[in-house]
């Protein structure tokens, strides 16, 4: 049984179709890289996968460890494995990082029967993976991702997703606005996690990333479907023709 | 009024002259942007302390200053003087004396592969095409003369071009030198920068002198950061006492962008610094950070205008100053969010308390 399987979902934000009919399967230990040009529905689908509730679902079924998504809450969905890394982390005033990570950890573990975990235990947890991630510690007393840069935002989400370890990742856009250093520590927190039991969607709109984290499968949204879906050189062929070749197939094949 | 009059006066036969001689006189669009600009400054003239905007810089020394155009960098310095101002471990070295391009004392070894650095008056003159997209069409010559006045005598200066995906590290360092030689001279540097998606490089300006006559550097640089690029620019004013030194920094940002803009302002006698970075593609973060320290009747101005225009955009500036004598320091700006830019995200951390004021005399404002 695959990890997660989309078959022939729909969505709809407002009255517009969004996605028009995606299938694909994860099987777990895989990392799946999902590209398209702004606008093609890349973040809708890693944010129906993470159930963001603005999203329409009106046709097909999600599977994920052969059970139904798409009747899960959002908090289910992550107690059960599923985390997202946000295009555009929010700002939580008041909450400090350290305590928001730890009550995440612990809201996961009481729902698998897990004991909670103190602050003492919690403390070399974090320590080891902030300094994966080169995080300095002073952003772990400061309230979530309040006056972090744009680069702290995202490695302080591979940070939660260190520390969550779940079973499907999806990594919404985490390349954009990293300069290259940050982009290979980024990448290099996202490499350790890779595991024969957890699969990761990468969601990107370069190749950049690809070089560093390698997926298994690629796969070019446009237009809400996937054009085509190729192996890691697929994503060298788009860097160089660019989507506008994949644009015309994906037209081409639209019912009139 | 009439003295306003003959202070423009100066300058039209300096333009008349300039545009019969001038780098790409005979391209329609370059023409026009010149003379558009230079009509602009007539009509505006130079700023008083009646303009929000100028309220905290007088600029009239500049105003009743004869400066005479400076064209020809050669011969003024040498080839010692450049290194021995200059910084090291750069991508490439670009050496400007009075406003222009002087290829003997600069250096492109090793250049990065998708690096292409150049004089701007040589791609005006070779590939005209490759620049008409971008000149000029961000900087605001409405709103700022300065900025017009730099249009007008638009030529020379530094053409940047980093091609998509390139990651150039080490940084682009273009060298000014403003030499008077005995006459108030008036150099307009013109730079423009186009980094193409996913690309990331840092662009030095380092602003300098040599001899100790008035002069006028009225720089201006366009910045256009394509989608996911990491730009970070840097503006270092360390001319003489004698100097007036006007400077603006024109960003473009697409999506995704993270752009970073430092300037260090130590030299100079009357210093404005002008940033206006503008949002224009979802997601992009600016980060804009001053430093100035004054001594002596130095009036140093930070002036920045941040523009949001596109959702989901940061946007910080930190300035902070030490003043030390009868110095003047000046931070002031805006940040304008546009009604598309939802979750936005913009603060100004910098505060006139953090800024250190060493004589009862100097003054922070």
């Amino acid at each position: 049984m695959s990890l997660l399987e989309i078959r022939n979902l729909h969505v709809n934000v407002g009255e517009q179709e969004i996605l028009k009919g995606i299938d694909l399967t994860v099987d777990a230990g895989e990392v799946h890289s999902i590209m398209g040009p702004n606008g093609s529905g890349k973040s809708t689908l890693a944010q129906v996968l993470a159930r963001r509730e603005s999203y329409e679902v009106t046709e097909g079924q999600i599977l994920y460890d052969g059970k139904d998504l798409l009747e899960m809450k959002p908090e289910d969905a992550a107690c059960e494995g599923i985390f997202m890394a946000f295009q555009y982390p929010v700002e939580i005033p008041g909450i400090t990082n350290a305590y928001f990570l730890r009550s995440t950890l612990n809201a996961i573990r009481r729902y698998r029967g897990l004991d909670e975990m103190d602050a003492m235990d919690f403390l070399p947890l974090l320590r080891e993976k902030a300094n994966l991630l080169e995080i300095d510690e002073k952003l772990m007393n400061r309230s979530v991702n309040e006056s972090f840069s744009g680069g702290e935002k995202k490695r302080n989400e591979i940070l939660q997703m260190a520390i969550l370890e779940p079973r499907l990742a999806i990594l919404d856009e985490t390349d954009s606005g990293l300069d290259i250093d940050a982009l290979r520590t980024v990448a290099r927190g996202v490499n350790t996690m890779r595991d024969p039991d957890r699969a990761m969607i990468v969601v990107t709109h370069y190749q950049r990333l690809l070089n560093h984290i390698v997926p298994d499968r690629v796969h070019v949204l446009v237009e809400g479907r996937i054009a085509c879906s190729g192996g890691p050189d697929l994503a060298l062929q788009l860097e160089e023709k660019g989507y506008s070749s994949m644009e015309a197939v994906a037209r081409s094949a639209t019912p009139a | 009024m009439i003295a306003e009059t003959q202070q423009l006066a100066n300058y039209l036969p300096a333009f008349s002259s300039f545009r019969n001689e001038a780098t790409g006189r005979k391209l329609p669009w370059l023409e026009r942007l010149r003379e558009n600009a230079f009509a602009r400054f007539c009509e505006k003239g130079f700023p008083t302390t009646r303009i929000e905007d100028w309220r905290f810089t007088s600029v009239s020394a500049i105003a009743h200053a004869e400066f005479e155009l400076a064209r020809d960098g050669s011969g003024l310095v040498s080839n010692t003087q450049i290194v021995q101002h200059g910084m090291k471990d750069t991508a490439c070295r670009l050496v400007f004396v009075n406003g222009r391009f002087l290829p003997e004392f600069s250096s492109f070894e090793g250049l990065p592969d998708g690096l292409v650095v150049r004089s701007l008056a040589r791609q005006i003159a070779e590939a005209p095409q490759t620049v008409e997209p971008y000149l000029g069409r961000y900087l605001n010559i409405e709103r700022d003369p300065f900025c017009a006045l730099n249009s007008a005598f638009l030529e020379d200066g530094a053409y940047i071009h980093i091609r998509r995906g390139a990651i150039i590290e080490a940084p682009v360092y273009l060298q000014f030198v403003s030499v008077g030689n005995g006459r108030a001279t008036m150099n307009h540097p013109r730079n423009l920068v186009v980094a193409e998606d996913g690309s990331q490089a840092a662009v030095v300006e380092d602003y300098f002198s040599l001899g100790d006559s008035a002069t006028l550097s009225n720089a201006a640089t366009e910045l256009v950061a394509g989608d996911s690029t990491v730009v970070s620019h840097y503006q270092v004013e360390r001319e003489s006492l004698e100097a007036f030194h006007i400077s603006t920094l024109r960003i473009q940002q697409g999506r995704s962008t993270n752009v970073a803009s430092h300037s260090l302002l130590i030299g100079g006698g009357l210093v404005r610094n002008n940033v206006h970075p503008v949002l224009a593609g979802e997601g992009g973060e600016c980060l804009i950070n001053g430093l100035f320290i004054g001594k002596g009747s130095q009036h140093l101005d930070n002036y920045m205008l941040v523009e949001h225009l596109s959702p989901h955009c940061g946007s910080r500036q930190f300035y902070n100053g030490i003043l030390d004598d009868r110095a003047h320091g000046v931070f002031h700006g805006r940040i304008i969010v546009h009604k598309e830019a939802q979750k936005t995200d913009a603060k100004d951390r910098s505060d006139r308390r953090s800024s250190a004021v060493l004589s009862p005399h100097a003054r922070h404002r």
